[in-house]
């Protein structure tokens, strides 16, 4: 479900800013909207996030089985 | 009678689909930044951060001459042109850099973040901030 494309959301932008972002999309073989989403990817990866989301998946898990082993 | 509004031609809306991972991820990106942000509410809403996002991975390619000349022209403030170490954006919603020199400090106008400037360079990874740095005080003292 997190996956999903599941949010519909408007963002405004430049004449310029449009244009230098098809250019960037044509660039990397993707459409507008997925050469965003991709951007906006990698700058969650950068920031770390995907990281620190994994160690609180883990910490959760190891809560989880301690608890059933108790 | 209806008045008339002003309405700018020149933006134009995008309306896409997001993952919702990525919306939750970005809303308390925006809660956190908000949070610590020095000049209040730093980010209004997802579209500003996506906004803010799109123009820090566009800088490279399309804005630097711009900011340029408007930090000339603003030169009372002394802004640094570079990413924050912290939140990874360049440029504030203003086309504005975020990152604000205050003494031997710089301080982030977005997410609030703090440190030295001699040490940006080497936090830096290959964008050469200090030779940017370098630029804009040129450019800085040149305009006064």
């Amino acid at each position: 479900m997190a996956n999903e494309l599941t949010e519909m959301i408007s963002v405004v932008f430049s004449v310029e800013q449009v244009r230098a972002m098809k250019y960037e999309a044509d660039r990397d073989n993707r459409k507008l909207g997925n050469w965003i989403r991709t951007t906006i990817d990698r700058h969650l990866e950068a920031l770390g996030t995907y990281e620190k989301l994994r160690i609180e998946d883990q910490a959760r898990e190891e809560a989880a089985a301690s608890q059933s082993q108790e | 009678m209806k008045k008339p509004q002003l309405v700018n031609l020149k933006n134009k809306s995008f309306t896409m689909s997001l993952r919702q991972q990525h919306y939750d991820q970005l809303i308390s990106l925006m809660k956190e930044y908000n949070s610590k942000s020095p000049i209040g509410r730093s980010v209004s809403s997802v579209q500003e951060l996506i906004r803010l996002i799109i123009k820090t991975y566009l800088y490279n390619s399309e804005n630097r001459e711009k900011v340029r000349e408007r930090i000339v022209g603003f030169f009372e403030v002394n802004f640094i042109l570079g990413e924050c170490p912290n939140c990874k954006l360049i440029l504030d919603c203003t086309d504005f850099p975020v990152l604000v020199q205050r003494g031997e400090n710089w301080k982030c106008h977005v997410c609030g973040a703090t440190g030295l400037i001699n040490d940006l360079g080497c936090l830096d990874e290959g964008r050469e901030i200090s030779s940017v740095l370098r630029d804009v005080s040129g450019a800085t003292t040149r305009s006064e």
